[in-house]
């Protein structure tokens, strides 16, 4: 119900761009720094578990294929996704908890203020175009780690330009389309289930704090049975 | 009195009944309130007070019965539309993220859309007609706000949307008795100035003996018929004066003199 409802506040999004501005900022802000460090390493870990085991059976050339579209349809959108499940998602539904339980959300409506149109829409436009503006971000430096691994590892000891060489071989437009769609659709789970719980909280403080739990449980969820079913659309697409 | 006067609304509620999870907390509530009066529902904690405010405001709909305002129902959209009604929570309801101006000029900015200028015109004059400083208290943040500036900002807000009808919940709950008789003041005085309907809920005897045209006792989700105050005072049932009697400085006296331990 939630989501045919926002989608049709939608109409109103020109309306609210202040706040979906300001929401779009705080979630860039909030995540852009971690997600790079963590997918830094989580391209750097890749290289360097299969890195030494393919440069011994003589592919070393797989490498820049492996870390390129590995990040690119998997590990850019599900980990940003989940990353940001915890971060933004949590924050999401705390914020609209405490509205509801210190009757914000009962002050709007008797005001006439839609809280969908108030507090959901502006969430839920923000983090779907932020969530694959991080992938993006994600996919690039988390090449960029594969390639500083396999370049400084002596193990590897692949040049950069060599391990790029071999990601531009692989990596291709439609999978970086995956990627993205993939991170679209995570971020329509995140921010529908982030608003649902909270606005759904009754009770007090302790009534947040499950809330915050049951959103984040249940976002990380989704987004892993989703990715499942994703990627097998896109297989069949393919 | 402004034109704001002719625009006050009546109240009649019939048959209204609510349960959850099978306890039965609204159990056939009657009452009418007229237009420019000020009506206040007393009752012990839990008897099912803020439930019904909440479905006399269209947050809840009943299981059985009517809530009409000017004949219209509050659960359909199309009188909530044209009503302009306003509530003064107990907690305030204040939005925490936005400051006082904010929150005060948010229907007018949210709602009817009109243009930051005339929204500041308005939420300056609301801000002076409950005593509250333009230059001082416009711009805090309500986390930094005491209590009794919660409920001032809340009723500058409620007065900001011009509404029809007033509804306060416990307006002068955990405010000492000082703030509580300035609340009371303003209720009375917007009541007075701009005619418009006042419907409270509060434990509070003085401020509903001292403002309330119209008094009623809600017991065990019934709500007793409505009177006067000398009207009540009057009254011989038993649980209705135990309730108006109780906690007074005589009841505490007693026990102080004979302690049971």
């Amino acid at each position: 119900m939630l989501g045919i409802d926002t989608l049709r506040a939608l109409p109103y999004t020109w309306r609210e761009r202040e706040k979906v501005l300001a929401a779009f900022f705080e979630i860039g802000n909030a995540s852009l720094l971690m997600s790079c460090i963590l997918s830094m390493f989580i391209g750097g870990v890749l290289a360097l578990q299969s890195g030494p085991v393919l440069v011994e059976r003589g592919l070393p050339f797989v490498i820049g294929q492996l870390v390129g579209l590995s990040m690119c349809k998997e590990l850019g959108p599900v980990m940003m996704a989940i990353l940001i499940a915890g971060r933004v998602g949590s924050a999401m539904t705390a914020e609209l908890g405490s509205m509801r339980v210190y009757q914000e959300v009962d002050a709007l409506k008797t005001m006439k203020i839609n809280p969908i149109h108030y507090l959901v829409l502006p969430r839920m436009i923000a983090i779907t175009f932020a969530l694959p503006m991080l992938v993006i971000f994600s996919i690039l430096v988390g090449w960029l780690g594969g390639g500083l691994v396999s370049m400084t590892n002596s193990e590897i000891a692949i040049s950069y330009q060599n391990y790029m060489n071999n990601l531009r071989i692989a990596v291709e437009w439609p999978d970086l389309a995956h990627g993205i769609s993939k991170s679209v659709v995570f971020a329509i789970v995140i921010g529908l289930v982030s608003c649902y719980e909270g606005l759904q909280t009754s009770g007090g403080p302790r009534a947040i704090g499950q809330a915050v739990t049951q959103s984040v449980v249940k976002s990380i969820v989704f987004i892993l049975i989703l990715d499942y079913f994703v990627t097998r659309l896109f297989i069949f697409i393919e | 009195m402004t034109s704001n006067q002719a625009k006050s609304i009546n109240l009649e509620v019939t048959g209204l009944k609510k349960s959850y999870d099978g306890s039965p907390v609204l159990n056939g509530v009657h009452f009418e309130v007229d237009a420019h009066s000020i009506f206040v529902i007393m009752g012990p904690s839990g008897s099912g007070k803020s439930v019904l405010l909440r479905h006399l405001i269209g947050l809840e709909v009943a299981d059985e019965g009517k809530v009409l305002l000017n004949n219209g129902s509050i659960n359909d959209p199309v009188v909530r539309e044209e009503l302009e009604l306003a509530i003064v929570f107990q907690s305030g309801g204040l939005l925490n993220s936005i400051s006082v101006g904010e929150n005060i000029g948010l229907y007018l900015k949210e709602y009817k859309r009109m243009p930051a200028h005339e929204v500041e015109i308005i939420v300056d004059d609301s801000l002076r007609k409950v005593g509250l400083s333009i230059e001082h208290d416009k711009y805090k943040m309500p986390s930094t706000l005491s209590g009794g500036m919660k409920k001032r900002v809340a009723i500058a807000r409620a007065l900001a949307i011009n509404p029809q009808m007033i509804f306060y919940d416990e307006p002068t709950s955990e405010l000492d008795p000082l703030s509580a008789v300035t609340i009371g003041k303003q209720i009375l005085h917007l009541n007075q100035e701009f005619g418009t309907t006042s419907i409270i809920v509060t434990h509070d005897r003085d401020l509903a003996f001292g403002i309330g045209h119209k008094i009623a006792i809600m017991q065990k989700g019934k709500l007793s018929k409505p009177e006067t105050p000398n009207e009540l005072l009057g009254k011989e049932d038993e649980d209705i004066q135990r309730f108006l009697n109780a906690g007074k400085f005589e009841d505490y006296q007693s026990e102080a003199t004979h302690p049971t331990v």
